[in-house]
């Protein structure tokens, strides 16, 4: 099975992001890459995999470093829009 | 080798020294990465007979042209050959990073050691060796310039990582579409640019036009991906229909297109001739239908819809 790609209005604030995210995973399978087209936010979803029962957490990096809590699992990194603007952040998922 | 060895009478010194001459050069010729691409993928271990183009080519067409197998068919023969260019990328990598290293130390050492013995040797042994050592220096020189890319080693590898994100994302894209649109030949020379993605050649015309600027907007980007852009769900709604995606998931790899069938009729949707099918179509209603929703309560009722509509006994939709 193809894992699908979705995009996502560049508008969209952190928390909407996160949400929007949340509910591709519950659709699509669990995030494995985002980025941007130039246009708006873009993230690949992994078909054939369990939908996670935890969701997503996005965290802008700052200074190109995240911090990421100890047990967590970082799922992707990449350059998408935040609230209209291109931003760095790191998605991962809590234990 | 015969400039070196062509004019000089084979004593026994000279054997021992031309086996040992031979012995270091040898090394160079066996190094796979050279190259400067991956190896191929069709070969007997990597990808079996059955699925090499002609023989897939042939599997392909002779199903039928109207239905889903010819785009199962293709997704399944994607699948394996990226996985394949995977496991050789990986080994290429590898190999790469260890060849570079071993030549180094290696002809390093060879040439200390055949200017070492020509110091000690008698006047046109010492020649032979003087020319040796100096032979060594000399094709690790070559060496260096063919793999003068080994200070910028970490900058090449990150330009193929971003062709072969740039080459995946357009697959992946392609493969949403039925093979009548995209077609198993298609398939294939998509997977050739996949293979030769991974190329250093490229990486390197790559990286000495602006190796900065290009991997950062390839591998942050979906570079020339056309995609159709989505609102913001209302804050709750994964959560909210997370139990109804995980049933259709679990529906789907049950292949219980029955069931199924039953959630697509309570979506007014037509099922699909297949479990993936069905699945597929419930989804992408249900992707339209969240979008449109304006509250997480509307989510959450259609997330109900869906669980009870699998719970229905009955025959389901088909």
């Amino acid at each position: 099975m193809a894992d699908t790609i979705q995009g996502a209005k560049p508008e969209l604030s952190l928390s909407e992001l996160t949400e929007w995210l949340t509910t591709n995973e519950v659709l699509f399978g669990p995030v494995i890459q985002i980025g941007n087209n130039g246009q708006g936010t873009a993230a690949t979803f992994k078909s054939g995999v369990a939908i996670p029962t935890k969701a997503p957490v996005v965290r802008l990096k700052v200074g190109g470093q995240a911090v990421i809590p100890e047990g967590a699992t970082k799922l992707a990194e990449g350059k998408v829009f935040i609230s209209g603007v291109i931003q760095d952040v790191v998605v991962f998922r809590l234990a | 080798m015969q400039d070196l060895f062509g004019k000089v009478v084979w004593t026994g010194i000279h054997n021992r020294l031309r086996v040992l001459v031979i012995g270091l050069l040898l090394p160079l010729g066996a190094c796979a990465s050279f190259d400067g691409h991956p190896r191929p993928v069709v070969e007997p271990i990597v990808v079996k007979d059955e699925y090499h183009v002609a023989q897939a080519l042939t599997a392909y067409y002779a199903l039928p042209a109207d239905g889903a197998q010819r785009t199962e068919y293709r997704d399944k023969i994607i699948g394996i050959y990226m996985d394949a260019a995977e496991s050789r990328y990986q080994e290429f990598r590898r190999l790469l990073s260890r060849e570079i290293k071993g030549s180094n130390f290696g002809l390093g050492t060879g040439a200390l050691v055949l200017a070492t013995a020509a110091s000690v040797a008698a006047e046109r042994a010492a020649n032979i060796l003087s020319a040796g050592a100096a032979a060594l220096t000399g094709a690790k020189t070559g060496l260096a310039k063919e793999v003068y890319f080994e200070k910028t080693l970490p900058a090449l590898i990150a330009g193929m990582e971003a062709s072969r994100t740039r080459v995946r994302t357009n697959i992946l894209l392609r493969m949403q579409k039925p093979a009548a649109e995209y077609s198993l030949p298609e398939a294939f020379m998509d997977l050739n640019s996949y293979e030769t993605a991974a190329s250093l050649d490229s990486a390197i015309e790559m990286v000495t036009a602006d190796a900065s600027r290009r991997v950062a907007v390839e591998q942050n980007a979906y570079d020339g991906v056309v995609l159709t852009l989505s609102g913001a769900p209302p804050i709750g709604t994964g959560d909210a229909l997370r139990a109804a995606g995980t049933k259709i998931q679990e529906l789907e790899a049950a292949n219980d297109n029955v069931t199924l069938g039953k959630i697509a009729k309570a979506l007014n949707i037509a099922p699909g001739a297949t479990a993936p099918d069905t699945a597929g179509a419930i989804r992408a209603e249900m992707a339209v239908q969240i979008q449109r929703n304006s509250t997480v309560e509307q989510n959450k009722a259609l997330g109900t819809k869906i669980l009870d509509a699998a719970a229905q006994p009955g025959t389901g939709g088909q």
